[in-house]
């Protein structure tokens, strides 16, 4: 299994025995489970021993959307994190967790998560300037988000680079949700179509920046298709 | 160094789950060192088990003969599907001969971590038989992982609409175990569902 920690990043490691039904740590050792736990050196693998659970965020799993988005994360962290790397991310990992069991908005919720695990990741998208000319955005003309370019792109450069429309509505609550802190991002108003430009936009932006498409994101359009999100 | 067919022998073992090159090698010296008859009397039930057995068009669990024994069985009350994740989980659940209705096998669970969605596994062929009608319950016994769960309630909600009522395995502590020693999801949950005595 991958294990995610604030001191040694991701890691790969296997928990023997952990299918039997008498084992004790069969409950413990489940995707998105918050743990202490004891992990010896192997020679290929490191072996898990001992396993204390601080927060099994069982209820997650009360909200088949929420799950959804919680199983997005954990799939950004994934892809994003390299074994052998700081877990810088892990703070905010957490963070997001707690929010998301606690009932905040999720959308959100996993946007703020987004935009900061993108920078913690070294893919920061730049919103504040031009990522082309480096002069200001501007506030006339239309604006471009181009995820090949790096972030925001100013409506003269925009007209030979191209890119996404984006609204400067949609971009200071990018900006907002980047910045803010992760508690108070309910309090951000977005409309509809804010929310949906607003995932469109860091769903391309990850997916060119991971090169594959996200899975967890494809079962939620499964679930938006079928009604309800 | 081995023959060239003992070693192809080998690596063909090492294909299958929980078998290393060393076990491998093990069953293979152990397979030479029996009768003859006995090598190809394994070898025919191999490719027999694989040859005559299918999977069943109503409930996909398999079967050597399409309806399998359990949906062709008149003695089985068909308004009652439980739902597992593999074959394997149909002996289960009949082992403890408490339940009298008919199966419906996935062949998996959804993992949107994994990618493997609602079209990977057998949904629609349960959705089918739902809709056919003379169904009154679905007993989603998916493992109790966050895999199974997400398949749980996403069979729950496509089956809202209908008037089949969805139901869960109860999940608690097993028997005989020590409450000392119960994990903490499990424990809560067992309490989360206790009942009245």
């Amino acid at each position: 299994m991958t294990l995610f920690s604030k001191e040694d990043g991701k890691k790969q490691a296997v928990a023997r025995g952990v299918r039997r039904t008498s084992s004790r740590r069969a409950g413990a050792l489940q995707p998105f489970a918050h743990l202490r736990c004891l992990v010896a050196r192997g020679r290929q693998l490191d072996v898990i021993g001992q396993v204390e659970l601080l927060n099994s965020f069982a209820r997650l799993r009360e909200d088949l959307t929420v799950l959804t988005w919680a199983s997005h994360v954990l799939e950004v962290v994934d892809a994003t994190a390299r074994d052998g790397e700081q877990g810088g991310s892990f703070p905010l990992l957490l963070a997001t967790l707690h929010l998301l069991i606690e009932g905040g908005d999720p959308e959100l919720t996993v946007r703020a998560f987004e935009l900061r695990h993108l920078s913690a990741a070294g893919f920061e998208p730049e919103l504040s300037v031009c990522c082309r000319c480096g002069g200001p955005l501007g506030d006339h003309g239309e604006l471009r988000f181009n995820p090949a370019e790096g972030g925001a792109i100013c409506a003269t450069c925009g007209r030979t680079v191209g890119g996404a429309p984006l609204r400067r509505g949609v971009l200071a609550a990018m900006l907002y949700l980047k910045d803010a802190d992760i508690r108070q991002v309910g309090r951000l108003f977005a409309s509809n179509r804010d929310r949906a430009e607003l995932e469109a936009l860091l769903r391309v932006y990850l997916e060119f920046h991971l090169d594959r498409p996200l899975r967890s994101l494809t079962f939620l359009d499964t679930l938006r298709k079928e009604g309800g999100r | 160094m081995l023959p060239a067919g003992v070693t192809r022998l080998i690596r063909e073992l090492t294909r299958l789950p929980g078998v290393g090159p060393r076990t491998a090698q093990r069953m293979v010296f152990f397979l030479l060192a029996r009768p003859p008859a006995d090598t190809r009397s394994l070898a025919e039930a191999l490719v027999q088990a694989r040859e005559r057995t299918c999977e069943c068009s109503v409930c996909c669990g398999l079967t050597e003969g399409d309806p399998c024994s359990l949906c062709s069985d008149p003695r089985r009350d068909p308004g009652s599907i439980c739902v597992v994740e593999h074959p394997a989980d149909v002996v289960a659940v009949e082992r403890t001969r408490e339940f009298n209705g008919r199966y419906h096998v996935l062949h998996g669970a959804i993992s949107p971590l994994d990618g493997i969605g609602p079209e990977d596994i057998r949904l629609a062929q349960l959705l089918r038989r739902v809709k056919e009608g003379g169904c009154r319950e679905v007993i989603v016994a998916t493992n109790p992982s966050v895999e199974g769960e997400t398949t749980a309630m996403y069979i729950a909600r496509l089956l809202k609409p209908s008037e089949v009522q969805v139901t869960r395995p109860a999940s608690g502590l097993p028997a005989g175990s020590d409450l000392e020693y119960a994990d903490q999801v499990t424990l809560s949950r067992a309490l989360q569902g206790r009942k009245e005595i």
